[in-house]
């Protein structure tokens, strides 16, 4: 299992691998709580997660990444904590979710995975982002088509967590991403 | 003179967050307003008078290279200073933006000092 060191800082042009895409969200995740917050994040163990994504009560913040590889960013936290994030990010004091709350989650999401892509695209060249979309939802699940398999780390501030998963796969559509999917095929990419 | 400032980016938290950082820059900020995306910006151009337009680059409709090509083909526009305030933050977009004549760049997560000194220097002060 990986464990999160925070690093962002890889060797540009080597392949992807889980390791990096795993430092690039926590180097990305930490430098937004901490400069746009001021909050000081920990990390719990890194894991894997096939299928979808299910949750009882909570906000969910979905990115899409597209390219030579392709997949949805998520953050998912309680109410509780999407309010408290939005009252440092916005400095007024939110007792519930309501525009604001959905908003500031976005752009969490926007910044996380925005600058982690800036990493990745060290890998595997140009990669796009689309805009965000955030569902305040009960009892629900989230399946993306792309990837089958999640990378979720979960992330702790102020004593509440938060999950931050990728799904991220090479895009046999593209020519970079099927000479990707290839290796990955035959465990040049993930299990490094 | 006051400045007056646009401020463009699909997020309502960003543009209030960066109307917080204006504010804090001691600067002579004159009248801040808002679009939330390049066309909407061109409106609010066409009807205010603008020293300043801080723009996110990922934007529906039209984003903030698109704003900024506008703007540099437009005789009015064509030196209006423009900072970029964005995550992207791949040096392909950088370049773009450079060459399209944006006179700053920054990305976020940002402080408001980081935005205080990108204004002042685009001010040339």
């Amino acid at each position: 299992m990986h464990a999160c060191s925070g690093q962002g800082e890889t060797n540009k042009g080597m392949p992807l691998t889980k390791e990096i895409m795993i430092n690039a969200i926590c180097a990305a995740s930490e430098e937004v709580f901490s400069t746009m917050l001021g909050v000081q994040v920990a990390y719990g163990p890194v894991y894997a997660q096939q299928g979808s994504v299910s949750g009882s009560d909570g906000v969910i913040a979905l990115i899409g990444i597209a390219g030579s590889w392709i997949g949805t960013g998520t953050i998912t936290c309680a109410p509780a904590f999407a309010c408290r994030i939005s009252s440092l990010l916005l400095m007024t004091e939110y007792q519930s979710v309501d525009n604001d709350v959905l908003d500031a989650l976005a752009e969490i999401a926007n910044m996380i995975f925005g600058n982690a892509k800036t990493v990745l695209e060290e890998h595997v060249g140009p990669l796009g982002l689309s805009v965000p979309t955030v569902i305040m939802c009960k009892d629900f699940n989230t399946k993306q088509t792309a990837s089958e398999l999640w990378t979720g780390i979960p992330l702790f501030a102020e004593g509440m967590q938060m999950d931050l998963r990728l799904g991220l796969t090479p895009n046999r559509g593209s020519s970079a991403g099927a000479r990707h999917a290839f290796d990955h095929k035959f465990g040049v990419l993930a299990h490094r | 003179m006051d400045l007056n400032i646009l401020i463009v980016d699909d997020s309502a938290a960003i543009r209030k967050i960066l109307i917080r950082a204006l504010a804090q820059t001691e600067l002579p900020i004159g009248q801040v307003h808002e679009a939330s995306d390049g066309l909407e910006a061109l409106k609010i151009l066409g009807s205010s008078q603008v020293r300043l337009v801080l723009s996110d680059i990922n934007m529906p409709n039209m984003d903030g290279l698109q704003l900024l090509k506008q703007l540099r083909g437009t005789p009015n526009w064509k030196d209006l200073s423009v900072v970029m305030i964005t995550t992207e933050g791949s040096q392909a977009k950088v370049l773009e933006a450079v060459e399209l004549g944006a006179k700053g760049y920054l990305r976020k997560p940002f402080t408001a000092d980081q935005i205080k000194e990108k204004v002042l220097t685009c001010l040339g002060q």
